[in-house]
């Protein structure tokens, strides 16, 4: 497997660069199909209704995807205007859970393969950006090395 | 921790090997020794065991310690049970400091056709590459022992005495003093396996005969290889499952214990054989035990069986005399009273020490493993439901953690759980494979930050990209739970097991009308009663679960839940029962909505007796239902069913589904619940409404649903969860895998 942090978060992370990213890609066999990211995170969720309505549209051509990148578990508003999402563990629930796992390394990580995955040729932020969200994330890792099983 | 003994077992082995390590564990606590016990996946079991019952019984009372192989452990002694166990190198680390290693050989290192059971010196080697000390080879029996080469490989050296089986003769109290039984009972009993039985069925029927005026044969541990062994077997030959539990009331039973095996079998002891003279069983055994048993057993040949029985039947002082002699050999030679004596004799332990140093050692709790629930996402939510009601079941120290695909995350998060999403191809109108693509990657991200001890996949279909990414990680335990009642068109992905460490499939009340393809394959996973997220006792009390729903006082409240109807429309259902309900005054109608429903169309209440309402879980309040309708999918069915809600079953019959028809028809013939068909039984809605809410039919319904016995199989899986959680595998080589 491969790290795509390094593909993908350069000077301006929230814009994509536009290195070779790896073999994968969700639309890889349907190239014609573009993307952009919508970012609402830490959004009021009274909120996500009106930046979802006005996004569609403004969304430019018919091969055009709209992800909305959430933090928000409640997948209803997205599902209700039947459009697509992913989801990052909002903030409170990382410091709830800080132990579990490297954050900020994960979030990074997972940030790149998003970009990987769906290679947008924007990115729109509302709310909270995306930089700011990855440098908000719990840093160290709270549980010891003796917590961790070894492969 | 300090500990006079660890014991290093794999302890999902189901017969002598746990119960000859559960009676020392409990001798040595007795003892006042302080234990811990490592639990090691051997090679040996392709099945998916649970840990046995006896060792799990003795570390929930905390006779010995679970031990996490991060855990640093001095111990004066590492007792390691069945060489097996060490084919393989440790495929980690492990905090454990020996002073002296002893390995217990439960079996010859080759059998009686000369076949090698396990490479001596590669065991030797793993040993010491774990524990760096040398290896004490501890053999059970002479037979063991004999087995063994002149010249030991280096680092090994042998007991001068053998490890031998030990009894508790507290829990094999003897038969009753008296004369056999007319006719005479004669019995065995074994883990289901051929080569514990005579090779040829001329022997066989020498040894267990089909006379049923003179003998009756119970047989602990039948199956269907018997059959294949022997052909059709006779009548008097009663066959019972093979248990766990109850044996020394089976053994209480018999009058004669009479054991042969196949030729090609070595047994190394025979704990069983213990086990009937403990009781003070008349004992009748091929000659080749003598050496093990003396005279507390009676030597024959198979065709001299019946004669020997017969000389007891007719003595009945010499009867008294050899029940007498068996239970004193046991007395004598293999109490566990005798297991502080050995270890004293031989270690001399236990050892003297500080009584405060051993005090703080003991206070050492587990380092917290993760658990990685991973579920589809299915037209409801009942796998991520269903790993919900797991992961309350998992005890402290174990950290669940989801990743999912259903749109009813927010059921974990909000029961305070840390959970990520994942999105479907059919969701996102990807290619499947693009999709598995990066699936395996976001998976194995996951997986490398996260870095759990156990995988727990819930779903039917298995994907390439969870198959890929779990490739990536042979240490991660991964279990598959799948349930029952598959349609064909679902085969292929059975063949997807092989990318899991084990397959638990949650059982099925209608399991009898199951003939989908997992049926095949019942032999190869570990089958735990069904799940419920919550027990039918964790309900809210009638009155409470009315007054939350805000019911009017004398109203008949019914539940109707069809599902999401995407895939098997059922509007014409839907209307015909809301009208046939609501044409009856008395009559209050909870039209129960998934909040993942794909339809967010509004629609509105046709009454105002008719409340449209998002409720989960229903089954948290179905105590104000008096009756319901609903799509027999596995969790809606179950609970209706153990919760004993009359219910008018309409089962989704679309080709993606399970078999809910099916289901629907073992409720109905068995007076559980009633059927109705959409294509077929329409029309007739009027009179299965009527049926349904006629009090008679109704008290009758839940009657026979209160008939079923349940225990919940999430605590089954939680329970299997933990026992691997803190496992050392052996079960592959981590010196001969391809860079992963």
């Amino acid at each position: 497997m491969r790290k795509f942090t390094e593909f993908f978060l350069g000077e301006n992370k929230q814009r994509p660069q536009i290195e070779s990213p790896g073999n994968i890609h969700v639309y890889k066999s349907k190239e014609d199909i573009s993307t952009i990211i919508v970012t609402v995170l830490g959004v009021q969720p009274d909120l996500l209704e009106e930046i979802i309505v006005t996004t569609k549209r403004k969304l430019p051509g018919k091969s055009d995807r709209l992800i909305y990148l959430t933090d928000n578990s409640d997948f209803t508003i997205f599902r209700r205007h039947r459009v697509m999402f992913e989801y990052l563990p909002p903030l409170m629930e990382q410091r709830l859970h800080a132990s579990d796992m490297p954050w900020q390394a994960y979030l990074r990580e997972r940030w790149g393969l998003l970009l990987a995955k769906w290679r947008p040729r924007r990115v729109l932020a509302y709310g909270m950006n995306i930089d700011s969200f990855l440098a908000a994330a719990p840093g160290a890792l709270v549980g010891k090395a003796s917590d961790m099983p070894q492969s | 921790m300090r500990l006079d003994i660890l014991f290093v077992a794999d302890v999902r082995f189901e017969g002598g090997t746990s119960t000859a390590l559960a009676v020392e564990i409990r001798a040595a606590a007795r003892a006042g020794l302080k234990t811990g016990l490592l639990a090691v996946k051997g090679p040996l079991l392709g099945h998916p065991y649970p840990m046995h019952p006896d060792l799990r019984a003795l570390v929930y009372s905390g006779a010995t310690e679970r031990i996490d192989p991060d855990t640093k452990v001095d111990a004066d002694l590492v007792l390691l049970h069945h060489p097996t166990i060490m084919s393989n190198r440790f495929t980690r680390r492990t905090g454990i400091q020996a002073e002296r290693l002893v390995m217990v050989l439960h079996h010859p290192m080759v059998d009686r056709v000369g076949k090698l059971q396990y490479d001596l010196q590669r065991v030797i080697s793993n040993c010491h590459w774990a524990f760096g000390v040398k290896v004490w080879l501890a053999p059970v029996s002479a037979i063991v022992r004999d087995a063994l080469p002149r010249r030991l490989p280096a680092s090994a050296e042998l007991l001068p005495e053998n490890w031998t089986n030990l009894i508790d003769l507290d829990d094999w109290p003897r038969r009753p003093d008296g004369p056999p039984h007319i006719p005479v009972v004669i019995g065995r009993h074994a883990r289901p396996d051929k080569l514990k039985w005579p090779s040829s069925s001329t022997d066989a029927l020498r040894i267990y005969p089909a006379d049923s005026a003179r003998y009756s044969i119970r047989i602990l541990g039948g199956g269907s290889f018997l059959q294949e062994l022997y052909g059709p077997l006779p009548a008097n030959w009663e066959i019972l499952p093979f248990a766990w539990t109850g044996i020394p009331r089976f053994l209480q039973g018999l009058d004669f214990y009479v054991y042969y095996h196949s030729d090609s079998w070595s047994e190394a002891f025979g704990r069983t054989i213990l086990e009937a003279l403990a009781v003070g069983l008349v004992t009748i055994l091929p000659a080749h035990f003598q050496p093990l048993f003396g005279d507390a057993a009676v030597y024959a040949a198979p065709s001299d069986v019946e004669r020997i029985i017969g000389r007891f039947i007719t003595d009945d002082e010499a009867y008294a005399q050899q029940s007498a002699l068996a239970s004193d050999f046991v007395a004598r030679h293999h109490s566990a009273q005798l297991f502080p004596q050995r270890l004293q004799r031989l270690f001399g332990i236990p050892r003297p020490r500080d009584s405060t140093a051993v005090r703080a050692s003991m206070i050492q709790p587990l380092p917290i493993r993760r658990v990685l629930f991973t579920s589809t996402n299915g037209i409801g939510m009942g796998h991520l439901a269903q790993q919900v009601a797991v992961a309350q079941r998992l005890p402290q120290g174990l950290k669940p953690v989801f990743a999912t695909m259903s749109y009813a995350m927010k059921i974990a998060t909000d029961e305070g759980y840390h959970a990520h999403f994942l999105t479907y191809h059919s969701g996102i109108d990807a290619a499947p494979e693009d999709w598995n693509d990066v699936l395996a990657e976001e998976l194995f991200d996951l997986i490398s930050h996260l870095r759990p001890a156990v995988f727990a996949y819930d779903a039917t279909a298995v994907f390439e990209g969870v198959v890929a990414a779990l490739a990536m990680d042979p240490n991660l335990f991964s279990i598959w739970v799948r349930r029952p009642m598959w349609r064909e068109s679902h085969r292929p992905f059975l063949e997807m097991a092989d990318a899991f460490d084990a397959v638990i499939e949650p059982g099925e009340l209608a399991d009898e009308f199951d003939h989908g393809p997992t049926k095949e394959m019942r032999d190869k996973v570990l089958l735990v009663p069904p799940v419920l997220h919550l027990g039918p006792n964790e309900r809210l009390e009638r009155t409470a679960a009315r007054l939350f729903l805000d019911v009017p006082e004398g109203m008949t409240v019914v539940a109707l839940q069809l599902g999401s109807g995407s895939n098997f429309d059922m509007r014409s259902v839907r209307n015909s029962v809301l009208k046939a309900l609501l044409d009856r005054p008395d009559t209050l109608v909870l039209d129960i909505r998934s909040p993942i429903r794909a339809n967010f169309e509004l629609d509105e209440p046709i009454s105002p007796r008719h409340r449209i309402v998002e409720l989960f879980p229903s089954f948290r309040y179905s105590r104000a239902f008096d009756a319901a309708v609903v799509a027999p999918g596995y969790n809606t069915f179950h609970e209706n069913i153990l919760g004993a809600v009359p219910t008018l079953f309409v089962p989704n019959e679309a080709e993606e589904m399970d078999l809910q028809l099916n289901r629907a028809r073992w409720a109905e013939l068995g007076g559980f619940g009633l059927l109705m068909r959409r294509d077929h039984d329409l029309p007739h809605v009027g009179s299965f409404i009527e049926r349904l809410l006629d009090p008679a039919e109704r008290d009758s319904m839940a009657a026979r649903c209160g008939t079923i016995f349940w225990t919940n199989g999430a605590d089954e899986i939680a329970d299997y969860i933990e026992d691997h959680a803190r496992i050392v595998r052996t079960d592959w080589s981590v010196a001969r895998v391809p860079d992963v």
